[in-house]
């Protein structure tokens, strides 16, 4: 049978990120994966989220696989998750330090993410909460003080002039995040770079629901940014993370105690995995997961699909 | 291939009268080229313009109905490469396999638990739809025997695996040929003999796109229409290749051999991680073999994810409803049109022992957080879907709860609501019940 293969070929390419000696992300020209249309460049990386204190409302079944004592203590739990669970990166997400919460001192802050800089050698990334105000001092503390190159998050369309001068100040990488949209991101993009921040340090985070939860628009949002990239957008080619884990482990349907439904621990799994698979066929390279079990699946699922040898 | 607005413009009467509902003969080429017009909205077409249009407007992957029963499920009929750029339009069967060997008890306890997975989710039964019986006794009379236990018990489509032209002869007889699929037929030129006068679909399987497309080539010259495609695959990358290749042909190359639905049996190993490719690109059915009610569900829910339309959230009327049944001293709960939201507030409304009021307020189905940044469920428009809603009438009250997500409305509502006691809420639907509980005595 005669016919062409109707293989697509795109001008655009995604920003390669290197992370770490050991950690690349980006530099694909084609669809996520698509190794018959062009170069696959990296796998997509899988983080780990821990947090500067006690995840109280996590589900039972995930404190139980992570130990509660682990859990209390920061570095412990960054050690665990990349020599145990095989985090490719650290995703510190310092919810004590929201004003409402155990409002963490920025010095504190910082301190906290040094210890973790220290005892992993994974690329880190650093998120504080809280508003705004409370936002950028800590954003300020720690892209100043970071014994090593950090990823700091996240830029909003509100709220990026403090933490780009500083990321750009002490050299770290961004992330920039708007609520699943396309033109936002760009404008945020646009923003950031105005203010000498280089294209090149930007990661993107369209920002997901969970699987039943506004998944699908993340899904396709990405699918659009990653278009406007490969027809060689200039501020739409950083790479894409998606925050999985928080959105997985809150939702109803994964504490349902009913038979018809499965045991709970593994539909939990399956929720977290199946929605970091989703968004990585549509373009996520980073996925940041908490279940130990997600970062095998997710991870073989990568090895598969990645198994073509680019030709 | 699909016409421009104006050579669909050329087609048309060029009388403007307006009977289609648009000013101008223009104006509805432009719509039937948005493909949010059909043809016959104008009653002077002609029928030459009829058919070339209708042409036009056959989707490039060829529709395949079966009957589920009372219901009718398709396949086929896709026109895009990426949802956002309309929808997918009929959703991946999901098919469960099971082998004709078992015994009989055994057989009938899988075919219970195939039955048990029901859902519902967003106020839609999600289900598998399908059963792949698979012939591994290689015993005629056994096979028809599961068949028919399949076909009395359940409402399924049943795919038939791996049959010889002997099996398939009677199996045809007795089970609705509207409920079958042949899928790795034995023997495929004896087999297509036997159902050359039925409209029985039939999956043509090959190694690779070169060998499936030749195959269909042939079988469409004998007149055969129902053809679905099915490619082995050696790992997730090959399976991702072809099924983009076979979109890619027949959506954007016009190649008529590449426009069937495609179907897709799982690879053991990562089950789960084949059949979300599936779903995701492009397959119209998917078969797995092992299946727990956890994966299953959560597969059910990513399916619905994706094939909504990503232009129409779904969504439900405003106006009032009843959770259970409420008098007039019954609490009312204000909340949005999205059909999640309703069916999560809805849902833990019933789990409380209070029945209640409910206002729906038209939001253009979005969410409450969502809502409120577009302003579209401000204190204005939700005091005034209140005044307008006749709740009046019904309750001995002047007390509404609203979404503690919007506490900010509040002022704003008791401007527009004077009389009216505002209460805000939890954030969380799942936190309703313990708040009505204390709240309202
Ligand atoms: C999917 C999504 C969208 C989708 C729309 C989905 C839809 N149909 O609504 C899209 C992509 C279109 C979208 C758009 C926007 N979005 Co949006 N979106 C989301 C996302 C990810 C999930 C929303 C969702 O579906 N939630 C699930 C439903 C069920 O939640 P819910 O309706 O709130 O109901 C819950 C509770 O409120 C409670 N509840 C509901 N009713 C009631 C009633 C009572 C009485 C009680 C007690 C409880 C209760 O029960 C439910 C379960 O607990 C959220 C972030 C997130 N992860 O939540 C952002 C989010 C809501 N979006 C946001 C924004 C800013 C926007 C945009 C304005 C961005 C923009 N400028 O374009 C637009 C606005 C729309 C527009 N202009 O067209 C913000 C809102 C920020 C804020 N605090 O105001 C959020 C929170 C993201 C963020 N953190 O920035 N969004
Ligand atoms: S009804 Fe037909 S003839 Fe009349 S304006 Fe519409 S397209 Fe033209």
């Amino acid at each position: 049978m005669e016919f062409e293969k109707p293989v697509e070929q795109w001008k655009g390419k995604v920003q390669e990120i290197k992370l770490s000696d050991k950690i690349k992300i980006g530099g694909e020209q084609v669809f996520p994966n698509y190794s018959f249309d062009g170069k696959c460049s990296n796998k997509p990386a899988v983080a780990i989220e821990i947090n500067d204190v006690f995840p109280e409302n996590w589900p039972e079944s995930l404190k139980e696989v992570w130990g509660n004592d682990t859990l209390k203590y920061p570095v412990d739990r960054a050690k665990k998750a990349v020599e145990k669970y095989g985090a490719d990166i650290i995703f510190f997400d310092m919810i004590g330090t929201h004003q409402d919460r155990e409002n963490i001192s920025s010095e504190k802050a910082a301190e906290n993410m040094n210890n973790i800089l220290k005892a992993v050698d994974s690329p880190v990334i650093v998120r504080p909460d809280g508003n705004f105000e409370k936002q950028n001092k800590v954003f300020t503390k720690c892209c100043e003080l970071a014994e090593r190159q950090i990823i700091i998050g996240s830029a909003h369309e509100d709220n990026y002039r403090t933490i780009s001068a500083s990321a750009l100040a002490g050299n770290h990488f961004l992330i920039a995040e708007a609520p699943i949209d396309v033109n936002i991101q760009k404008q945020l993009n646009i923003l950031i770079t105005q203010m000498n921040f280089p294209i090149e340090r930007i990661i993107m985070d369209p920002m997901t629901g969970g699987l039943g939860y506004g998944f699908e628009y993340t899904y396709s949002v990405m699918e659009r940014i990653r278009l406007q990239t490969f027809m060689d957008d200039p501020f739409m080619n950083p790479p894409l993370i998606c925050c999985v884990g928080q959105e997985t482990w809150k939702i109803k349907e994964i504490k349902i105690e009913d038979k018809k439904y499965g045991s709970k621990a593994d539909r939990g799994i399956n929720w977290e995995t199946t929605t970091a698979i989703g968004l990585i066929l549509s373009g996520a390279n980073i996925v940041v997961v908490r279940h130990p079990k997600s970062v095998i699946k997710i991870r073989n699922f990568i090895d598969s699909l990645c198994s073509t040898s680019v030709k | 291939m699909a016409l421009t607005g104006l050579e669909i413009f050329k087609l048309l009467p060029n009388k403007n009268c307006g009977e289609c509902d648009v000013p101008t003969c223009l104006a509805f080429a432009m719509k039937l080229a948005g493909k949010i017009a059909e043809p016959q909205a104008c009653p002077y077409i002609s029928d030459e313009a009829m058919e070339i249009l209708g042409a036009a407007q056959t989707p490039p992957i060829k529709k395949i109905t079966f009957k589920n029963g009372e219901k009718e499920i398709s396949i086929g009929a896709e026109t895009v490469m990426f949802r956002h750029e309309k929808t997918f339009v009929n959703q991946t069967l999901i098919a469960l396999e099971i082998a004709d060997n078992l015994n009989d008890d055994e057989f009938e306890n899988e075919l219970k638990r195939i039955e048990s997975y029901k859902y519902e989710r967003v106020g839609e039964l999600l289900e598998p739809e399908c059963i792949s019986l698979k012939n591994e006794s290689d015993d005629k009379n056994n096979y028809l025997q599961k068949l028919e236990i399949i076909s009395s018990k359940t409402e399924k489509i049943i795919i038939l695996s791996d049959c010889n032209p002997e099996i398939i002869k009677e199996a045809i007889q007795l089970v609705d040929s509207k409920r079958i699929i042949l899928n790795r037929v034995r023997n495929l030129e004896e087999t297509l003999n036997i159902i050359s006068d039925t409209q029985i679909p039939i999956v043509l399987n090959a190694k690779n796109i070169e060998e499936l497309l030749e195959k269909v080539e042939k079988y469409e010259a004998q007149n055969f229409k129902n053809i679905i495609l099915s490619i082995d695959f050696n790992n997730l990358n090959e399976l991702l290749g072809n099924n983009v290749f076979l979109r890619r042909l027949s959506i954007k190359k016009g190649f008529k051999s590449a426009g069937y639905p495609i179907l897709t049996e799982c690879a053991k190993e990562d089950e789960l991680h084949s059949a979300i490719i599936g779903i995701c690109i492009y397959s119209s059915i998917i078969i797995l073999k092992e299946f727990s009610s956890s994966s299953l569900f959560t597969l059910l829910t990513f399916r619905q994810n994706i094939f909504t339309d990503p232009q129409k959230p779904l969504q439900i009327d405003a106006g009032i409803y009843q959770v259970g049944e409420p008098d007039e001293s019954s609490p009312l709960i204000v909340t949005t049109n999205f059909s999640l939201t309703y069916f999560i507030v809805s849902g833990e409304i019933e789990n409380s022992i209070s029945p209640a009021w409910l206002c729906i307020v038209d939001a253009e189905g979005m969410s409450v957080l969502t809502a409120w940044s577009a302003n579209k469920f401000s204190g204005e428009i939700v005091g005034n879907a209140i005044l307008n809603s006749g709740i009046e009438g019904k309750i001995n009250h002047k007390k509404v709860i609203i979404p503690g997500y919007v506490a900010i409305i509040s002022g704003e509502l008791e401007d527009k609501l004077p009389e009216w006691e505002i209460l805000v809420g939890p954030q969380e639907a799942a936190e309703i019940p313990k708040y009505l509980k204390e709240i309202w005595k």
